[in-house]
């Protein structure tokens, strides 16, 4: 598989397996409107992949790859410090960014 | 000299009956030749025709398997949307349409090629100009229309050539010539499922994945009835579960809280299962393709087929549609 899907599909499968958790982890509606909408983000990047379906052997695509295998580390690391939503809002939306950017190389 | 001529004439005569024995022994072997040419074209046409049927008519089924992944995706994010309250907009409806559009193309043009099998199946017995020229042409259209799971690994691009050309193969009604036609063909569609192989055993993990979550939830939320994973236990006494409404501190209570681990044991299991029953599918339908591919290859160059067998089996692919 591209490399470029598959660091998509990991994101996209690690929040729908821990975004009932992630919700019930968050103190305030806006901390919960802010996960919602990462997740949303996230999906939408993966169905924007699959349908595009780019070469990634470019280099801008491979250096982004990079980024997203260590934020997929950051934000597994993250789901045992649920404690700090605040934090861990903040872990999500910076790999879901990356993954849009990503996202967006395709085509 | 009457007798000098009747000598020659003799002589004549016998290296006449030499000269039409040795002709005769020359066509026999001609004969020979061309007939065991001809049996091995139709011995290769026939194995390759119960290839290229079997491999389409798999090939129809795995497509129909995954649009319904797709359908069934669809509904899922809805279902999702309803419990958890994701965002799943008109826009987002659209993208996983336009997935399932692409893959129900993939199925049309599963479908013509199954047409096309049935045609060259015929051709191998009998006559069918008629029906292969239909189903050529219709696979052509296909072909044309189609395009990648969207961009990216460009179709190669003797697809699009090769459904024009295909066309042409109701008159040439010869199987040789017929399967040098659908060569290019053959070869594209399997290049095709190749290339994206990857993809739909993506669409397939995640609609698993959020399947998966979503049961998971319902576990929770004590949405579930579990009693029914004692029926194995139950079921060769004659015995049911109770119909009991758990209340907190009561054995029933512990029973449900019992059995939702194991309900979620029975999820991850099953889960990973189904996601390697997939893969299995996936790569023997690859196979299938491939070895479709080399027989009317062989067919086409007149090369030795590999292999005039039994077709590949695609019991893996039969398996997984099975469950969905």
């Amino acid at each position: 598989m591209g490399n470029a899907l598959l660091a998509l599909q990991n994101q996209y499968i690690f929040l729908t397996q821990n975004l009932s958790m992630l919700l019930a982890a968050c103190q305030t509606q806006d901390q919960r409107d802010a996960i919602q909408s990462q997740y949303v983000a996230c999906r939408r990047s993966y169905f924007n992949c699959v349908n595009k379906l780019f070469h990634d052997d470019d280099p801008a695509v491979v250096n982004l790859v990079g980024q997203m295998k260590k934020e997929q580390t950051a934000l597994e690391k993250m789901v045992n410090e649920l404690n700090d939503i605040a934090k861990a809002i903040n872990v999500i939306t910076q790999a879901v960014q990356i993954g849009a950017k990503l996202a967006s190389l395709a085509g | 000299m009457i007798l000098k001529e009747e000598t020659e004439m003799a002589t004549i005569g016998v290296g006449s009956r030499r000269l039409r024995a040795k002709a005769l022994r020359g066509l026999c072997l001609f004969l020979c030749f061309g007939l065991l040419s001809a049996c091995k074209t139709s011995d290769d046409a026939k194995a390759a025709a119960s290839q290229m049927a079997t491999t389409a008519q798999d090939l129809v089924a795995y497509y129909s398997a995954l649009a319904t992944v797709m359908e069934n995706t669809i509904k899922l994010e809805q279902l999702q949307s309803a419990l958890l309250g994701t965002t799943f907009e008109a826009q987002d409806l659209a993208q996983l349409q336009q997935t399932e559009e692409e893959i129900q193309k993939r199925s049309n043009l599963a479908k013509s090629l199954q047409s096309l099998s049935a045609g060259l199946t015929k051709l191998t017995g009998s006559t069918a100009a008629t029906d292969v020229s239909t189903a050529a042409n219709k696979l052509g259209t296909e072909l044309v229309t189609i395009k990648e799971l969207p961009k990216g690994p460009p179709l190669p691009a003797a697809l699009g050539e090769a459904g024009q050309a295909i066309t042409r193969l109701a008159q040439e009604h010869d199987e040789r010539k017929a399967a040098a036609l659908m060569d290019g063909t053959i070869t594209a569609v399997s290049k095709m499922f190749t290339a994206e192989k990857p993809v739909c055993q993506s669409l397939y993990t995640t609609y698993f994945v959020l399947a998966d979550s979503l049961a998971e939830e319902s576990i929770k939320r004590n949405w579930v009835e579990e009693t029914g994973l004692l029926t194995p236990a139950l079921q060769p006494f004659g015995l049911s579960p109770a119909a009991v409404t758990p209340a907190a501190g009561t054995p029933a209570q512990d029973l449900s809280t019992v059995l939702s681990k194991y309900a979620q044991q029975q999820l991850a299991t099953q889960a990973a299962a189904q996601e390697a029953a997939q893969q299995k599918a996936s790569e023997g339908m690859d196979q299938a393709l491939q070895e479709m591919q080399k027989r009317i290859h062989a067919l086409a160059t007149g090369s030795a087929m590999p292999s005039r067998g039994s077709p590949v089996s695609l019991a893996d692919v039969e398996a997984w549609v099975s469950k969905l």
